[in-house]
């Protein structure tokens, strides 16, 4: 059986998330929505789809994976389809057991299990389209899965996540040494610490409620506490942090000061105080030192988030902020419930909390949304930013980051003509 | 219009937004050194700029412009370039 993961027609809710990642690279738990699938059918070859503007940059977010193969849909096995927001959690065999199509109770689809025979027969061009004719042409069922449909769907199944992607992926350690100045609290079978990985003394670690990972490399730092369910990925450093239970740090991320419920994809930094809440941040994002975000607001009422420019209801009271790539925030910016920034965006603190929703490659300033110093000042903080971790920003990536500026500039010159005009009227 | 007016508006963009004396600013007058903007400032000014006049600047280039009369010039060809469209 083949397995092929393909990001439908829908990948825009997910912004700014996926401007420059595929649905199925989003972190949720300890691991990205592709490997968690890897992970269930290990020895089944993983075909994975996605939208034509990744394709050049998506082998060095995804190495050593088959992406848009001209053979993903070759009718010569049967074939696994799945939606790249999907996180199956039934029993691999449970998928393979009768030709079928689940879909989530909104309607979307998430799986389908084909005969070769009938993927011969629907003759599709691409994975999407597959799933649309045989959405129309099998018989369905619910599907009981996740389907990752907004961004703030990753925030709310983290700590489910980290424990799953826990009992799928770790072993427990027979016994994990550590400084005799380090308190852990609860069953240290709940412990895993990577090889390499430093605890300093005065740490706190509570896993009675959830697995606390640590992975290889990471320092923590003395007096950071963590709560589990929490993922500490590769060489991330944590400076007198207080992790609290549902978060998840990448690899080579800097963090300090108060984390809850929120994922920080990779090599981003959040150094200093500051508290950040029900959030994800992209990669390449630097929040300065008190930054902080609004994940309640004070009328305890549901929180919107601006999804394709409109604020949409998420149906709950905890909301934090959905930060893109390569984004800054400078000392002292207070994000609102619920917002959006887009990629490579400059925020800089004014007297009062930033609008909710702010275009990619914005400046904030003096309280209003600018073009800031433009797009080659943005490619070449970038640029230097990565160096800093000896990462190289690639010409693959810089086309798909001029691509992404062409695509948000409406948006971007809307909002900037409209601050500006009230600004300087 | 002339660059008589627009140096005069020019002038009177940069003393709001720099809060300079406009008896202070001349065409030689560099946003720098002679009125003490800083990089911030400097992005405030453009924005005045494209306002004040009703055009659309390039921002990378426009943050190389570094006297007021040179100003003058990248907002005449940016009136008359975008007219033309």
């Amino acid at each position: 059986m083949r397995i092929v993961m393909f990001e439908d027609a829908d990948f825009g809710r997910l912004y700014p998330l996926t401007y420059l990642r595929p649905v199925f690279e989003l972190r949720c738990g300890a691991y990205s929505l592709r490997r968690k699938l890897q992970a269930k059918f290990p020895d089944s070859v993983l075909h994975l789809e996605m939208r034509d503007a990744l394709s050049r940059v998506a082998p060095e977010i995804c190495p050593d994976c088959l992406l848009n193969h001209q053979d993903r849909l070759k009718p010569d096995d049967d074939i696994l389809l799945v939606n790249g927001g999907a996180i199956l959690t039934a029993p691999a065999q449970k998928y393979a057991e009768r030709e079928t199509v689940a879909t989530a109770p909104t309607g979307e689809f998430v799986w389908a299990y084909l005969k070769r025979e009938t993927v011969k027969k629907l003759s599709a061009v691409s994975a999407r389209s597959l799933a649309s004719l045989a959405a129309r042409n099998l018989p369905s069922q619910n599907a009981q899965d996740l389907l990752i449909r907004f961004p703030w769907d990753l925030i709310t199944q983290n700590a489910s996540q980290i424990k799953s992607d826990f009992r799928e992926f770790y072993r427990p350690q027979a016994e994990v040494k550590l400084d005799p100045r380090v308190a852990v609290w609860g069953e240290p079978t709940n412990l895993c610490v990577g090889k390499g990985a430093e605890i300093q003394p005065w740490t706190f670690i509570d896993c009675r409620e959830g697995p606390v990972i640590i992975e290889s490399g990471a320092i923590v730092r003395a007096h950071s506490s963590i709560q589990g369910p929490a993922f500490i990925g590769e060489k991330s450093y944590l400076h007198e942090a207080c992790i609290r239970e549902g978060t998840s740090i990448g690899p080579v991320c800097r963090v300090g000061g108060e984390v809850e419920e929120s994922i920080i994809h990779g090599y981003s930094n959040k150094y200093h105080t500051g508290f950040l809440g029900h959030s994800y941040v992209c990669e390449w994002v630097n929040l300065g030192a008190n930054t902080v975000n609004s994940d309640l607001k004070n009328d305890y009422t549901s929180v919107s988030v601006y999804l394709d420019g409109q604020p949409t209801d998420t149906g709950s009271t905890k909301v934090g902020a959905f930060i893109g790539d390569h984004t800054k925030t400078s000392i002292g910016t207070l994000l609102n419930t619920g917002a959006v920034v887009g990629i490579m965006c400059n925020l800089i603190a004014g007297a009062s909390v930033l609008p909710k929703y702010i275009p990619s490659f914005c400046w904030y300033l003096e309280g209003r949304i600018s073009k800031g110093l433009g797009l080659g000042a943005a490619l070449d903080t970038a640029r230097a930013a990565m160096a800093r971790r000896g990462v190289e920003l690639t010409d693959a990536m810089t086309e798909l980051i001029k691509y992404t500026e062409e695509l948000t500039r409406p948006d971007k010159m809307e909002k900037v003509k409209r601050d500006r005009k009230r600004a300087f009227r | 219009m002339d660059k008589d007016e627009i140096l005069e508006r020019v002038c009177e963009v940069v003393s709001d937004v720099l809060g300079v004396n406009l008896q202070d600013i001349t065409p030689d007058s560099r946003f720098v050194e002679d009125l003490g903007a800083e990089s911030i400032q400097s992005i405030e000014l453009v924005a005045a700029f494209e306002e004040e006049f009703d055009i659309e600047l390039d921002e990378e280039a426009a943050l190389q412009v570094q006297t007021v009369g040179k100003a003058v010039d990248f907002v005449a060809d940016a009136i008359e370039r975008q007219s033309a469209q």
